[in-house]
C-alpha cells in the first residue's frame, strides 16, 4: 500500500490544489491513498472538484484507490474547527473512497489523543505521526499509554532512520493496523 | 536534523514485536521537510555546510534559493524593513534564522485566507484560477452571443476540465455562441490529453471574430505542445522522468508556436506568458546554455522587492542547481556572474571535518580562472575571495585586507553586509582587540530585518569569550534580540542575572519567563533549595501552570506556574507544596521524603526528557561558555539512587525510590528520568543488572509493600 502525495492547498491565494505530480500514476500491483497536504481548511468546491478529478482518473489509469487523506497539521490551529472541516469533507466525498487523515502527536497542548477521538465516525483511519520533519518526536511512548482506548483504526507512521522502539501496547490494540514509513530524499538545496 | 544523528545511528528502527502488516511509504512528501521545527540552528557565525537555517548573510551554508534572492536585493532598490515575525513554527529561528519558506513570508505575506464561500460559482477544477474569469468576461462583453446561450455557455466552462462534459442544454445557433462552444470543446479535449483534437478544435477559432477567442486560440498550441512534449515522461507514480524522456518533436513545436503567437499579439494578453515558456521550451529541450543566459538576465534585472524574485529562485533552484550537471553547464558559460556567484558558495560548502561537501568542492585556481566574468560586480567576487579564504582556513589577517572596514554605512545591500560580517568574523578568528568595537560600529546601520541580530550575536560571541555576559543585560545593552538573551539565560546565566531579568519590566514577558523558570528549575536542580522559597515570589499569579515541557524553548507560553501550583502528589505518597519540599531540603539536602517528593514534583509536571536549551558541545556558538549557575544538575533517577543508597532511609521511602527508579524505565527501557537531556545525546542508563538488582530487592526486602506488589517487570 502507497501514500502518494497529489498536491497541496496552499497558503495565499484562492484556495486551490497545485498539483505537485506531473502525470497519473500508474501502480496497478499496489492499493493507493490519495494525499493532499493543506495548510488551510478553507476549501471550495473548486478544491475538491480538483481532488475528485485526481481520484477518478487515478481509478480510471487502473489503480486501486482506496480514498483520500488529508495532511493538515493542526498543532497551531486546534482540532475543533478541524473536525468540523472533516465532518463536512466527508458528507461531499463519495461513500466509495475512504477519508484518512494524518495526526501529529502534539495536537493540543497536552499532546492527548483524546482530541482524536473526536473523529470517531468521522474517518476511516487516522495515520498518527510520531515525528516532526526528520526527527522521532521525543516521549511519543507516553503518548502511547494514552492511546489505549482509542477508537479509530490507526497506523503508526515512522520517519525513515529515525529514533523508535515499539510501545508493546501496540501489539494487541485492537485498532492498530500497522506501520507508514515516510520515506526521506537527502537534502540538495 | 544532524542534531539527532547520534539517537538515530544508536536505535535504527528496533520494530520490537508488533507486525509490519502496512507497511508503505509516502512518497514525494518530503518537500516541505525543512520548513518545520526538526530544525534547530548551530548558534554561531560560520555556516559552512548547508543549513535549514540560513542568515542574511552570503553563506555557503545558506539555501541556495536564499543566496539567490539576497543577491537580487542587492542589485536593486528594496524599501527598508521592520524586524522579521518570528512564525510560530520556527520559533527556534528567533529573529536571527530564517527558512527559505520563512523568509518568502516575511517578504511577502499571503493574505488572511477569507472562510470558504460555497455560495459563488464553482468554477472549473483544472484551469488556472484565472482562465474561468476571463473566459466568463469576454463572453459577457459579446454582443452576438443571445442571453440562454450564453448562461450555457457559462455554465460548460465550469465543467470544462473536470471529468467528462454532458454539453446537454439548449442548442448553440448563432456564429458568436458557436465559436464559444468549439473553443469550450477544445479546451476539453485539451485537459483530457487529447493533443489532436485540441490542435484541431484550435486551429480554426484563431481566426474568430471574437478578439479574445481569436487571441487565445493563436497561444493555445504553446500549451498544447508543452503537455504532448512531457506526456510520456512521466514514471510509474506519475512523477516527472526526466528532460531525456521528453518528445522532441513536441519541444519544437511549442518553440514554434511561441515565435507565431508573438509575432501576431507583440503585445498581448498572453505575450508574457509565452516569453516565460521558453524557458520551459530551453528545459525541456535540452538548451542548457540558453537557459542559463536567461536565467543570468533575469538574476539581473527582477527587483528584490517583488515576489517574482521569489519565484525565480525556486525556479532556478529546480531547474538548474538541482541537476547533477549544474556545474558543468555553469562552467561552460562566458559570462553568467550571478549564477557563478551561487554556485561558487554552493561549492564552498564543507563538512564538519573540513572537506568539501559539493562534489569536487570549489578547486583552488578556479575562483581566479571567473575573476574576468565578475568586472561589473568587483565587491561580490571580492565576497567570494573572502569566503573561500575564511573556510579555507587562511590567515584571518589577509581576510582583512580584501574586505576594508565600511562598519559606519547607514545601510547595507545584502552583499555590502556579507562583506562587513565577514569582517567581523576574521576579527573574531584574529583575537582583534577591536573585535567588539566593530560589531557595535556595525550594529547602527544594520537592518532590523536579519542584518542586526546577526551582528548582535557576532558582539554576544565575543563578549562571550571574554567573560563579558553582564554587558548582555545590563542597562542600555545593545543586545536587545529575544532569542539571543533567551539562550544566554538558559545556559551561562547567573542567579543574579536570571533574577535581574525575571524583574526587568523593559523585557518582553516571554524572555522575563524563560528567566523565571531557568532560576527556579535551576535552584531546584542544583540544589540552591534555600532561594527557592524567595525566587518563587518572582512567580507572577497568573503564570501558566499546563504541563507541557517536551519542546520548551520553542513554547509560546512557559509555564512558569507549575513551580508555585504544579501538581505535588498523586496518591503514591503524601507530599505538600513544592515550597514546603524545597524548604525541608535546605533545611537538610539529604532529607529522603523530600528527595522523594522533589521526584513527584518532576515526575507530575512533564519534567522528564525536559530540557533548558543545550548547545550542541560539538558545535560551540552562543551559550557554550561556562555555566554561570554552580552546581550540578541532580536527576529524579539520581535522586532515587541517593535515597536507595542511604541504609537510615525509612523502608516505605527506600521501597518507594526501588519501585521509581525500576519505573524510570518503563517500558521503553530508556532512562525517562535523567536531567535536562538534550536531543542530541542519549540520556545516561544504568546497566540493566542494575535495574534488576533494584527490582529483586524490592521484591525480596519489602514484599509486603504496595510498591512490590504493583511492580511486575523491569525493563
Amino acid at each position: 500500500m502507497f501514500y502518494l502525495l497529489d498536491g497541496e492547498v496552499r497558503r495565499g491565494g484562492p484556495p486551490r490544489l497545485k498539483a505537485l505530480r506531473m502525470g497519473t500514476p500508474h501502480l496497478p500491483d499496489q492499493a493507493l491513498w490519495l494525499v493532499v497536504r493543506a495548510d488551510r481548511l478553507d476549501w471550495n468546491e473548486a478544491t475538491r472538484a480538483a481532488i475528485l478529478s485526481d481520484l477518478g482518473s487515478w481509478r480510471k489509469a487502473g489503480n486501486t484507490v482506496i480514498g483520500l487523506q488529508v495532511d493538515f497539521d493542526a498543532a497551531t490551529k486546534g482540532i475543533g474547527h478541524y473536525a468540523q472541516f472533516l465532518r463536512d469533507l466527508r458528507r461531499r466525498l463519495p461513500q466509495e473512497y475512504r477519508l484518512s487523515v494524518t495526526g501529529l502527536m502534539d495536537w493540543s497542548a497536552h499532546g492527548d489523543p483524546a482530541s482524536l477521538a473526536s473523529l470517531a465516525g468521522i474517518v476511516d483511519e487516522v495515520v498518527v505521526q510520531t515525528y516532526q520533519g526528520r526527527s522521532t518526536i521525543p516521549g511519543y511512548e507516553d503518548y502511547f499509554r494514552r492511546m489505549e482506548h482509542f477508537p479509530i483504526p490507526f497506523r503508526v507512521a515512522l520517519v525513515e532512520h529515525g529514533a523508535w522502539q515499539a510501545p508493546p501496547m501496540l501489539a494487541h490494540h485492537p485498532q492498530f493496523r500497522g506501520y507508514v514509513v515516510f520515506l526521506l530524499k537527502p537534502a540538495s538545496r | 536534523m544532524k542534531r539527532l544523528a547520534l539517537l538515530e545511528r544508536k536505535r535504527r528502527l528496533a520494530w520490537g514485536t508488533a507486525t509490519l502488516a502496512g507497511a508503505g511509504l509516502l512518497a514525494g512528501g518530503v518537500a516541505w521537510a525543512c520548513a518545520d521545527s526538526s530544525c534547530y540552528p548551530d548558534w554561531r557565525l560560520s555556516l559552512a555546510s548547508y543549513d535549514c537555517a540560513g542568515q542574511a548573510m552570503l553563506s555557503p551554508g545558506n539555501d541556495t534559493r536564499v543566496n539567490m534572492l539576497w543577491l537580487m536585493r542587492s542589485l536593486s532598490e528594496t524599501a527598508p524593513r521592520g524586524p522579521a515575525p518570528t512564525p510560530s513554527d520556527e520559533r527556534q529561528f528567533g529573529q536571527t534564522w530564517l527558512s527559505w519558506s520563512g523568509l518568502r513570508a516575511a517578504l511577502w505575506p499571503a493574505p488572511e485566507a477569507k472562510p470558504a464561500e460555497d455560495a459563488q460559482p464553482a468554477s472549473s477544477c483544472q484551469t488556472f484560477a484565472t482562465a474561468v474569469p476571463a473566459f466568463n468576461e469576454a463572453l459577457a462583453a459579446d454582443k452576438g452571443v443571445p442571453e440562454a446561450e450564453r448562461k450555457a455557455l457559462g455554465q460548460w466552462r465550469a465543467k470544462v476540465g473536470c471529468g467528462d462534459v454532458a454539453w446537454d442544454g439548449p442548442s448553440i445557433a448563432s456564429p458568436a455562441g458557436r465559436d464559444y462552444l468549439a473553443y469550450l470543446k477544445a479546451s476539453q479535449a485539451f485537459y483530457s490529453s487529447d493533443w489532436a483534437g485540441a490542435r484541431q478544435g484550435f486551429a480554426p477559432l484563431a481566426r474568430s471574430k471574437s478578439r479574445w477567442i481569436a487571441e487565445t486560440a493563436a497561444y493555445m498550441p504553446i500549451r498544447i505542445a508543452l503537455r504532448a512534449a512531457i506526456a510520456g515522461a512521466v514514471d510509474k507514480y506519475g512523477d516527472f522522468a526526466g528532460t531525456d524522456k521528453v518528445d522532441p518533436a513536441s519541444v519544437a513545436a511549442a518553440r514554434e508556436a511561441i515565435a507565431t503567437y508573438l509575432k501576431a499579439w507583440p503585445q498581448g494578453r498572453y505575450a508574457a506568458s509565452a516569453t516565460g515558456l521558453l524557458r520551459r521550451v530551453a528545459w525541456l529541450g535540452g538548451d542548457d546554455a540558453g537557459l542559463a543566459q536567461t536565467y543570468e538576465q533575469m538574476l539581473a534585472t527582477t527587483p528584490g522587492d517583488s515576489e517574482a524574485a521569489a519565484d525565480l529562485a525556486e525556479e532556478i533552484d529546480i531547474k538548474l542547481f538541482e541537476r547533477q550537471n549544474a556545474d558543468a553547464i555553469l562552467d561552460r558559460l562566458n559570462n553568467a556572474p550571478l549564477l557563478l556567484a551561487v554556485a561558487d558558495f554552493k561549492r564552498m560548502r564543507r563538512f564538519d571535518d573540513g572537506t568539501a561537501s559539493t562534489k569536487g568542492g570549489l578547486p583552488d585556481g578556479q575562483l581566479a580562472a571567473q575573476k574576468g566574468q565578475f568586472a561589473q560586480h568587483p565587491d561580490l567576487y571580492g565576497l567570494l575571495e573572502a569566503t573561500r579564504a575564511f573556510y579555507a582556513g587562511d590567515n584571518p589577517r589577509g581576510i582583512l585586507t580584501m574586505l576594508p572596514d565600511a562598519a559606519r554605512a547607514k545601510s547595507f545591500t545584502p552583499v555590502a553586509f556579507s562583506r562587513q560580517m565577514l569582517r567581523g568574523m576574521a576579527l573574531a578568528k584574529a583575537h582583534d582587540p577591536n573585535e567588539a568595537g566593530f560589531w557595535q560600529e556595525l550594529l547602527t546601520g544594520a537592518s532590523p530585518f536579519y542584518q542586526r541580530p546577526l551582528v548582535q550575536m557576532g558582539l554576544v560571541l565575543r563578549w562571550q569569550r571574554d567573560g563579558k555576559l553582564a554587558q548582555v543585560f545590563a542597562p542600555g545593552s545593545p543586545i536587545t534580540d529575544s532569542m539571543t538573551r533567551e539562550i544566554l539565560l538558559q545556559t551561562m546565566a547567573t542567579p543574579a542575572i536570571l533574577r535581574g531579568s525575571a524583574q526587568d519590566a523593559s523585557r518582553p514577558a516571554h524572555e522575563r519567563d524563560i528567566a523565571r523558570f531557568t532560576l527556579l528549575y535551576k535552584d531546584l536542580a542544583k540544589g540552591a533549595y534555600g532561594d527557592f522559597g524567595g525566587d518563587l515570589a518572582l512567580v507572577p499569579a497568573h503564570a501558566s501552570a499546563e504541563d507541557h515541557l517536551w519542546n520548551f524553548s520553542m513554547q509560546e507560553t512557559i509555564p512558569v506556574g507549575l513551580f508555585s501550583k504544579g501538581k505535588w502528589a498523586d496518591g503514591n505518597i503524601a507530599c505538600g507544596p513544592l515550597s514546603q519540599t524545597a524548604a525541608a531540603l535546605a533545611r537538610s539536602p539529604v532529607d529522603r521524603k523530600a528527595q522523594l517528593c522533589l521526584g513527584e514534583f518532576y515526575r507530575l509536571n512533564g519534567f522528564d526528557g525536559f530540557s533548558l536549551y543545550r548547545p550542541d558541545p560539538k558545535r560551540p556558538g552562543l551559550g557554550s561558555g561556562p555555566e554561570g549557575f554552580p552546581g550540578r544538575l541532580l536527576s529524579r533517577g539520581e535522586l532515587y539512587a541517593a535515597v536507595i543508597a542511604d541504609p537510615k532511609a525509612l523502608p516505605d521511602e527506600r521501597a518507594y525510590a526501588l519501585y521509581r527508579a525500576v519505573m524510570c524505565y518503563a517500558p521503553s527501557g530508556y532512562n525517562g528520568c535523567s536531567a535536562s537531556v538534550s536531543t542530541n545525546s542519549l540520556p545516561p542508563e544504568v546497566p540493566k543488572e542494575q535495574r534488576k538488582a533494584w527490582y529483586n530487592e524490592l521484591k525480596q526486602r519489602y514484599p509486603a509493600s504496595t510498591w512490590a506488589k504493583s511492580l511486575r517487570y523491569y525493563w
